[in-house]
């Protein structure tokens, strides 16, 4: 297997250069006229260069400040979402609260509520039991709202 | 709740360029006028897909700018840009065909469109585009833009030793698809 031949670096810089084939020595040209290695390298540069340029051409690049302007405004998305993160964490985690609250007072009063329910509230005795629910209702009702309250900040993007 | 009043530093930055931005706006659009027609011309050759070269650039840029490495010179720049221009090409063909970039029919990926536009592409271009994008790419970072194989390694996220073995074969190939459209 031929990877390469004595001649290919300095023919590479020649090729590089712009100076093959005018600027070449007679030797590195008589050389490659007759090495295969060299004559493909030769060909491949040519044409891929010429490829090149011709890309080039057809080239429309988008403005240099629009593409600053979208750079700048995904940096200020990541700057947002990464100070955000720990105030997301703690809302979450805020929910979570609330809702084993309601969970833990429902739980207790489980028995109080369903017999408040299904005992109808014929006498003035039984609506003034009813009070005794008072600030169960009223604490559920606030846990509620500061629930509600939490979701929505955890979910609102803004 | 607006969360930019209770930060300052978000509000900050809107007004003012970041303070990690590697270059500054005029020294970007400098570097953007040298570098997104070589980093377009080779995109648009190794997919052949004009189209999606143009959105390869752009979002090549804009990581270039948020990721904010420590390099030194345009140099080291440009070729951190072809290597990010690279990885998105990889990416986008693992995700739209299902197969790595090496394993994917030469056929996929052929770019009817960048044959017989010119005379010296008569004999050489259908060979390309009969070629894996791998080997397009790596014929292409060689020898159109003069990259060593260290360079063309580290673009490219291939070991150093396999490019010259990866060059030599995709070289040979070449000759041989233009031996045999010659014979044609």
């Amino acid at each position: 297997m031929k990877f390469g031949c004595a001649h290919l670096e300095e023919l590479r810089q020649e090729l590089h250069s712009g100076h093959w084939p005018a600027a070449s020595s007679p030797e590195l040209r008589a050389h490659v006229g007759c090495c295969p290695r060299c004559t493909q390298e030769v060909a491949l540069t040519v044409h891929l260069r010429q490829a090149r340029l011709e890309a080039l051409d057809e080239s429309r690049p988008e403005p240099a400040s629009l593409i600053w302007w979208r750079a700048q405004a995904r940096r200020r998305e990541a700057v947002l979402a990464r100070a955000t993160r720990p105030i997301v964490a703690a809302q979450a985690f805020a929910v979570l609260v609330v809702l084993a609250a309601i969970a833990v007072l429902a739980a207790r009063n489980w028995r109080a509520v369903v017999g408040h329910a299904l005992a109808a509230p014929t006498s003035i005795a039984s609506l003034v039991d009813l009070w005794g629910l008072a600030p169960m209702i009223a604490a559920a009702t606030l846990l509620t709202t500061l629930g509600a309250v939490a979701v929505y900040l955890t979910t609102d993007r803004r | 709740m607006n969360w930019e009043q209770v930060i300052p530093s978000v509000t900050a930055s809107r007004e003012s360029p970041p303070a990690e931005t590697a270059m500054g706006n005029d020294e970007f659009a400098a570097f953007y006028d040298r570098s997104a027609k070589p980093l377009w011309a080779y995109l648009a050759r190794t997919s052949g897909d004009p189209a999606l070269a143009d959105d390869l650039v752009q979002e090549s840029f804009i990581r270039f700018l948020t990721s904010s490495p420590a390099l030194d010179g345009e140099v080291a720049c440009r070729r951190y840009l072809f290597r990010i221009g690279s990885n998105l090409l990889r990416d986008h063909w693992r995700h739209h065909r299902t197969v790595s970039i090496e394993e994917l029919p030469p056929e996929l990926s052929a770019a009817p469109d960048l044959c017989a536009q010119s005379d010296s592409r008569l004999t050489l271009s259908p060979a390309l585009a009969q070629m894996r994008p791998r080997d397009r790419q790596l014929l292409w970072l060689a020898h159109a833009e003069n990259y060593s194989h260290r360079e063309i390694a580290e673009i490219t996220g291939l070991p150093t030793a396999s490019i010259r073995l990866l060059l030599f074969r995709a070289r040979r190939q070449m000759s041989r698809l233009i031996t045999r459209g010659g014979e044609r």
